[in-house]
């Protein structure tokens, strides 16, 4: 990240390719399309890159990429809210996030995600998806531990019962 | 099913799916087409020490401007309990401002420093004044709101300039906090210039300017979001 801070091109190309992975499925578990995901990582990129500066050095990488990729997946959700949902569900646009194998019996992880609040399905997306730590979590939803905790809590306690009821 | 089996489903399910080589390639063509070394932003209590003398220098200067008949009739008890709080309240301000500017870094959350900051405010007034007349309320009221929030939109240009020096990701907190901030320039002029010490008039008038500062501090950070990014 300092590298990359430096004008390191092939410190600006490994990080692209170690973290946008990651990044894009946060992104597609919250918009479940996966031409939408793909627009809001290069536009998520674009503020990463704009926003190099305020990396600081030592610092944790992942809660501030996450903070801005939150950021960029936010401001969409704001302009686009409902048509989002309508279209993805409606339209059924290309999945953006694979099925879980061996499990056919369960709802598909967007189906399962999609029945949480938004700011649950957030925090469960960061801590067992993109794996996280609490503290992690917590700086890049701008929230406390103990926030985060209680979301993961209630989370969990509605995917049991969806399961529950699927079952 | 228990929590260890949602674990397992959720792991499954992150598990990485490699990006399709077109998409990596515009990722990259769009940061490494502009790529170039930048200096990294200055801690944050650079920042925050930059917001404390600014907020502090506007009030001094428009109470200069103004007239300092507010300071000379307060007796030392009273001068130390109101700037001290509102010296502190600057400082938390200050800060919460300054970590704003960087995205994944934790603050205080902007209602808890406003709530902070009225409640320290209102009791210091409370505690200190005990004239509860309501002689030329809204006369005398009005004409120290306006210098109020005149001498706070001053405070709160030049605290805009610093903070766009970062980014940010909440701006409709850091509009909060940082209108909590430029508000204290406001109020501090205030206490500095008004020679009027009856409670009704100082909780409400020169409180309504960090109130109201707070409030235009969120709305423009409401507004600011939905600009397009240069």
């Amino acid at each position: 990240m300092e590298a990359y801070q430096k004008g390191d091109r092939e410190a600006a190309n490994a990080l692209i390719e170690l973290v946008s992975p990651a990044l894009y499925r946060f992104l597609a578990i919250h918009t479940g399309d996966r031409r939408h995901a793909e627009d809001l990582l290069q536009d998520a990129w674009l503020r990463i890159h704009k926003a190099r500066h305020t990396y600081r050095a030592g610092e944790r990488v992942l809660p501030w990429l996450y903070a801005i990729v939150r950021y960029v997946k936010v401001d969409a959700y704001r302009k686009r809210r409902s048509e989002v949902y309508e279209q993805s569900l409606d339209s059924a646009p290309e999945p953006a996030v694979a099925d879980v194998e061996n499990r056919s019996d369960l709802p598909d992880l967007e189906t399962m995600l999609g029945h949480l609040p938004e700011s649950q399905r957030e925090v469960i997306s960061l801590l067992k998806i993109s794996g996280l730590s609490l503290e992690e979590t917590a700086r890049a939803t701008s929230s406390s531990v103990g926030s985060v905790k209680q979301k993961a809590h209630r989370a969990y306690e509605k995917l049991r019962v969806l399961l529950g009821e699927h079952a | 099913m228990n929590r260890r089996d949602l674990d397992q489903i959720l792991s499954a399910a992150g598990r990485s799916e490699p990006l399709d080589p077109e998409l990596l390639d515009r990722l990259r063509g769009r940061v490494l087409s502009s790529l170039t070394p930048v200096r990294a932003l200055p801690p944050s209590a650079v920042f925050a020490t930059a917001f404390l003398i600014l907020s502090g220098a506007i009030a001094v200067a428009a109470a200069a401007l103004a007239g300092i008949g507010g300071l000379l009739l307060l007796t030392q008890r009273e001068c130390v309990a109101i700037f001290g709080v509102l010296g502190s309240i600057a400082v938390l301000a200050s800060l919460a401002t300054a970590r704003n500017m960087r995205p994944g870094l934790r603050s205080v959350p902007a209602w808890a420093v406003f709530a902070a900051a009225l409640t320290a405010i209102e009791g210091v007034f409370a505690l200190l004044f005990h004239d509860y007349r309501l002689t030329g309320f809204v006369e005398t009221g009005v004409p120290c709101l306006r210098a109020g929030v005149v001498c706070a939109i001053g405070a709160g240009v030049f605290i805009w300039l610093l903070v766009r020096q970062g980014f940010v990701v909440a701006p409709t907190s850091t509009g909060a906090v940082a209108g909590v901030l430029a508000g204290c320039a406001g109020l501090g002029m205030l206490e500095l210039h008004c020679s009027i010490v009856m409670l009704p008039h100082v909780a409400v008038w020169h409180a309504g300017a960090l109130v109201l500062s707070v409030a235009a501090g969120a709305l423009l950070g409401r507004m600011a979001r939905y600009q397009k990014p240069a």
